[in-house]
């Protein structure tokens, strides 16, 4: 990012603040540690004397359905979510950006293949895929069983392979009225190379759809995680993850919303900073912008 | 004015009292008339002998009699035919089969006033076409063991047939899935293409034809994965039931299910098919005022299967160990109130053979760390146990991805026997992963927990007998999931079906119970309890804990006045 | 144009025929068949009465066989029957069809209608204080799980209030049954709808308004209700056409969960039940339909954006 778009992002004083709220919650999951070693409780270790206990001094956030601490449980879950949530909408983008443009550039053949897998990735049903997944033995693939990494990369991938679709439609979408442009087609008449011209001319002017295409899929892929975990490909417990609390606690609705609370303030907050970092990183590329 | 004024509006004021009063009342009464129950479940066929699940069985139990049933007590009792035949008293005899092997024959004689719904009596020809359409391979049928011991059919007349069955065990005379079959309209489908039955009986093509039914009620309309609808059946000779109309709805979401009861669109939820047991714990603790709520403990045994194939788990000390250093009455009073009971056997403790004089394991770290010590698991550096080759004592702990209650109980688990020093990995996988590959063919690397359901006096041949251990070449048939080989325990269980005085299987029953107490292939958890919620108007339901449905005994409920 | 729909059919068959395969594939690779699954709860079944059934429903046979003869009467017009349903395929799905459309219909268009006039109006001034409301409500529904939303709407509606049924379709087919009965699912999935419209609305309504030719248009005295209809909306349209024409086609396949919470059998759970439940029958037939809908869908969203963008056309 140039010093232009620098200060352009900065300018947008909703997606500066999101930057450094993002920031703020991605060192929260990985000092996750060392609050457990200060608060001095290990938020793995069920105590069923504590269930459901209300917040006090030694537990910020009150206690789960097995007594572990709520707060250090958000915070080891905001590893997973963000990593999920981010990880997962960035991989999803950039396979959606490069099928998109492929298939905008080159058209014919090459188009029709590549918007057809798509089609039918979305018509596809995506259970009986999940669940022959979940039957393959990562230890019969040579992964490690078990090891939270792994896991977690699987389901990045997983992911990405039903989240690039959306940014690949749009991606061509844009990507064709913008090579009709009359600055697009002088570029072309100039002889300037076909990765320049995509990637100083075409990519910036979709950035913006894209961004946002993206960053609103950083809430459904959070939750999209518990979806995983239901078919046992997410994490495993005693592992925390805010979709995984989130769908544990639809059996107790109306007997401790508190529960649902948290995960779900933390999610909303997620998707709040994302959303408005993404509006302005999209503001920082635009090369229209007239701020 | 003033006078006549007040007069005039304290009057409409009365008759507004009273109309409301008179308004209310009628609805009440409206209310009552109809009985709308909420279940988990729809089921897929409304056919008596296709396929065996828990919707099914309980719709089934308002509109369909069988012949025999296991009543409340837990003992077979007769529904459709007039007394138990008994060896005593003389309507069962035995003789040699065909094969040679002992073989008995048993006669009912079924009631006089049982009818389907049409008023055609049920007779000895509804029997026989059951029989016949079930032992056609090409109907479908799913388990037909019935099928095939009972060989041949006498009928005497209209209303007494003969039995005869190949095999003598003592539960000779409880033929509760011999359902009869309205002969007079489904053996000309049947006939015409007994493969094509199953997509052309009345029961799921029409199955408001009354004489389908003959219970108290009959169907009278259905609305596929939503509700089916029942009324009182004309043609029901026995008690009059209570309700006009009794709707049964499918709310398969728990938590959308106890929504559905606290805006009052449900009376009542099954507790066959109805919340989980917290869940209905935290309901009752908020509505105990609107609702009565019945816990009843059954035949579902939640247990852990061990994979006796590992080196560490074929150590009987290490099992004894994992059994000590868990706390399974702390897991029973704090997650669920102690409503349901602690296992030590997979013998329930209503169950008329368990024996409480059997050694129980007590929860006992201690001892668990010594047993460990003592088989050359020493405590290592971060807390985990090694053996002398320096492996770790970790084991896998498997269940249905998405349970829950059963995801809870594992991570308690792990928590207690992290305390000993036994590293246990949670891997869960969706259920039919889980059932239909990893458990099934003996793929789980250490622990499986799921349940059993079984029924009353149950003899678990298929579970613990050497020749049920799964593998390739028997088709992966057999519950033997363990890997158990016990050759006394293999005697016992031949002996037990064919001992028929009850005091004589005592003893063999006891016995059984011992050697899975001090062999543990299985570590037994608790055994689950139903959850039923009625109303606080309604009187007289009966849940019998084991797999015949509270609705078989509908005209027992009353509405209080 | 007609070419483009003649090559887009052509595709659309071979795209049907290849998905049907993977379909069939994928579902007959799950572990666990029926069978498998009977066995493991019920003890009574012995080894003899797997294979018999096996045998029985043709799942002793190679996959590929049990495909081509599939597609074969599928061809014919002969869906088969549904194992799990006890219905015709074709009667089961349409049931589940009539359902789903009577939620989603109206459910796209409402979500769809108040999501791109809210982000209209947010694109009006961008970063003021409509854009800031607009923004909340849309990131409240995009943030909200389905279930969550669906349930709070049922204690709110019918547990607390007690003005609307908490859920199940209409006992009688009245309209005033049908109506009560579809409000609280179709608020809920509108709800959840509309934010996606709202932002990507008001991101390329922003993205239009700052071409030149507006302020050219500006400038020549254009009202600013016609500037914001008549010259940015069309120009805005492409990626929403793209997004709206994919969640249509999403949608059809199911919306599961709020079809669940609402006990509304619906395309979602059928398709969900048939799956798991290895309804070889209802499954593939609910996919070829939602394969169709897809690639009509996807021909009609790059249609739109022929005709709103005279210059794609060669």
């Amino acid at each position: 990012m140039s010093g232009r778009a620098f200060s352009r992002f900065l300018a947008h004083r909703a997606g500066a603040v999101s930057a450094l709220v993002l920031i703020a919650l991605v060192s929260a999951a990985a000092a996750a540690p060392i609050v457990a070693e200060m608060m001095g409780h290990d938020p793995f270790a069920p105590d069923l004397f504590k269930r459901f206990a209300p917040p006090s001094r030694e537990h910020p956030l009150g206690t789960d359905e097995l007594g572990r601490d709520l707060l250090l449980r958000l915070l080891y879950g905001a590893r997973v979510s963000l990593a999920v949530g981010l990880g997962g909408a960035v991989a999803s983008a950039l396979i959606g950006l490069a099928v998109g443009l492929a298939a905008a550039w080159w058209g014919g053949l090459i188009d029709a293949c590549l918007m057809r897998l798509a089609d039918g990735i979305i018509a596809l049903p995506a259970l009986p895929l999940l669940i022959v997944l979940a039957a393959v033995d990562p230890a019969r693939i040579g992964l490690p069983r078990g090891a939270l990494a792994a896991d977690l990369v699987r389901i990045i991938v997983i992911v990405a392979l039903f989240g690039w679709v959306k940014v690949a439609r749009i991606t061509r979408a844009a990507a064709l009225s913008i090579l009709r442009m009359d600055y697009a087609r002088a570029a072309v008449a100039l002889g300037v190379s076909p990765a320049r011209l995509l990637a100083r001319h075409v990519v910036p002017n979709l950035a913006v759809h894209v961004a946002v295409a993206s960053t609103l899929s950083i809430g459904a892929v959070i939750l999209l995680e518990s979806v995983l975990s239901f078919l046992g490909l997410g994490i495993q417990p005693p592992a925390a993850s805010w979709g995984a609390m989130l769908a544990n606690a639809q059996d107790l609705v109306f007997s401790a919303p508190m529960a649902a609370v948290w995960p779900g303030l933390a999610i909303f907050i997620t998707v709040v900073a994302t959303n408005f970092a993404g509006d302005a990183l999209a503001d920082a590329l635009d090369p229209k912008a007239h701020l | 004015m003033s006078a006549r004024a007040g007069l005039v509006r304290s009057l409409c004021a009365l008759t507004a009292v009273a109309l409301g009063l008179a308004l209310a009342t009628s609805a009440a009464a409206l209310a009552r008339e109809t009985l709308t129950i909420g279940i988990t479940q729809y089921p897929s066929t409304l056919h008596p002998s296709i396929e065996s699940m828990a919707a099914k069985s309980y719709v089934h139990g308002f509109t369909l009699r069988p012949i025999t049933v296991h009543d409340a007590e837990w003992k077979v009792v007769c529904m459709l035919c007039e007394r138990l035949p008994t060896i005593e008293n003389s309507d069962a005899v035995p003789e040699t089969a065909p094969n040679g092997n002992p073989g008995i024959a048993v006669t009912y004689r079924l009631r006089a006033d049982a009818a389907w719904g049409d008023g055609t009596p049920i007779t000895t020809d509804d029997i026989v076409f059951a029989w016949e359409a079930g032992r056609e391979a090409a109907t479908g049928i799913g388990p037909a063991e019935l099928y095939r011991s009972l060989y041949r059919i006498t009928v005497i007349d209209a209303r007494t047939v003969t039995l005869h069955f190949d095999k003598l065990t003592f539960e000779y005379n409880a033929i509760n899935e011999l359902r009869p079959l309205p002969a007079h309209l489904e053996r000309a489908i049947w006939q015409a293409d007994p493969r094509a039955y199953r997509t052309r009986t009345l029961y799921d093509r029409e199955p408001a034809r009354p004489g389908l039914w003959s219970g108290p009620y009959r169907v009278v309309a259905t609305q596929a994965g939503a509700s089916i609808t029942l009324e009182r059946n004309p043609a029901w000779r026995g008690r009059e039931p209570a309700f006009r109309r009794i709707v049964i709805r499918t709310v398969e979401n728990t938590a959308a299910l106890e929504a559905n009861l606290l805006a009052g669109q449900l009376d009542m939820i099954a507790g066959e098919l109805g919340l989980p047991l917290d869940q209905a714990l935290a309901l009752e603790r908020r509505a105990a005022s609107r609702f009565r709520f019945h816990f009843q403990p059954g035949l579902v045994y939640e247990h852990i299967d061990l994979n006796l194939d590992l080196p560490a788990l074929a150590d009987r000390r290490v099992r004894e160990a994992l059994v000590r250093a868990i706390d399974r009455d702390q897991i029973v009073q704090r997650l669920f109130e102690g409503r349901v009971p602690v296992a030590h056997s997979f013998v329930n403790p209503l169950d008329r053979m368990h024996d409480p004089t059997v050694p129980r394991i007590p929860f006992d770290p201690e001892g668990a760390r010594r047993l460990l010590d003592d088989a050359g698991w020493r405590v290592g550096s971060d807390g985990i146990r090694r053996n002398a080759a320096g492996e770790r004592l970790s084991l896998e702990l498997m269940t249905t991805a998405g349970n829950r209650s059963r995801e809870l109980v594992q991570q308690v688990l792990q928590g207690m026997w992290r305390a000993v020093g036994i590293e246990v990995r949670i891997r869960n996988e969706p259920p039919r992963v889980f059932f239909g590959e990893t458990v099934s063919r003996r793929r789980f690397q250490g622990m499986a927990l799921f349940a059993w359901i079984s029924s009353p006096e149950n003899v678990p041949r298929t579970i613990l007998h050497s020749t049920e251990i799964p593998s390739e070449a028997r088709n992966w048939a057999g519950q033997n999931y363990t890997g158990f080989r016990h050759a006394e325990m293999d005697e016992l269980l031949e002996r037990l079906p064919i001992t028929l005085d009850p005091e004589a299987r005592r003893p063999l029953w006891r016995r059984v119970q011992e050697i899975y107490a001090t062999e543990i292939p299985v570590i037994p958890l608790f055994f689950r309890a139903d959850a039923h919620i009625w109303p606080r108007w309604l009187e007289g339901v009966r849940p019998t804990g084991h797999l015949a449905p509270s609705s078989l005994w509908v005209e027992e409920w009353r509405v209080l006045p | 144009m007609l070419r483009l729909i003649g090559e887009r059919m052509a595709q659309a068959a071979l795209t049907v025929v290849l998905l049907s395969f993977a379909a069939y594939a994928l579902i007959g690779l799950m572990p666990g068949d029926p069978i498998d699954l009977a066995i493991a709860s019920d003890p009574r079944l012995s080894a003899a009465d797997a294979e018999r059934l096996r045998a029985l429903h043709g799942l002793d046979r190679p996959l590929l066989e049990r495909y081509l003869a599939w597609a074969a009467s599928a061809l014919a017009g002969e869906f088969g029957f549904s194992r799990l349903f006890a219905a015709p395929a074709h009667e089961v799905l349409a049931n589940a069809l009539i359902n789903s459309l009577a939620l989603l219909v109206p459910t796209t268009i409402a979500s769809g209608a108040i999501g791109i006039g809210l982000g209209i109006l947010a694109a009006r001034r961008p970063r003021g204080a409509l854009d800031a409301m607009v923004n909340a409500v849309a990131f409240a529904g995009i943030a909200m799980p389905s279930f969550w939303l669906a349930i709070l709407l049922i204690i709110l509606f019918a547990v607390v209030l007690g003005w609307l049924p908490a859920g199940g379709p209409p006992p009688e087919p009245t309209l005033a049954a049908w109506l009560r009965h579809l409000a609280l699912p179709s608020l809920t999935l509108t709800v959840l709808g509309l934010s996606a419209y709202a932002r990507q609305t008001r991101a390329a309504m922003i993205e239009a308004l700052s071409e030149p030719w507006i302020r050219t248009a500006r400038a020549k005295g254009a009202s600013p209700a016609r500037v914001l209809l008549r010259h940015a909306l069309p120009n805005a349209a492409i990626p929403i056409v793209t997004v709206a024409a994919l969640d249509f086609a999403t949608l059809v396949s199911g919306a599961l969960v709020v079809e669940t919470v609402f006990a509304w059998p619906g395309m979602g759970k059928l398709l969900y039940d048939a799956i798991l439940g290895n309804d070889y029958n209802v499954a593939l037939l609910a996919l070829l339909l939602a394969a169709l809908v897809t690639l009509a869908a996807s021909l009609a969203a790059d249609l739109i954006q022929l005709a709103l963008d005279p210059r794609l056309r060669r």
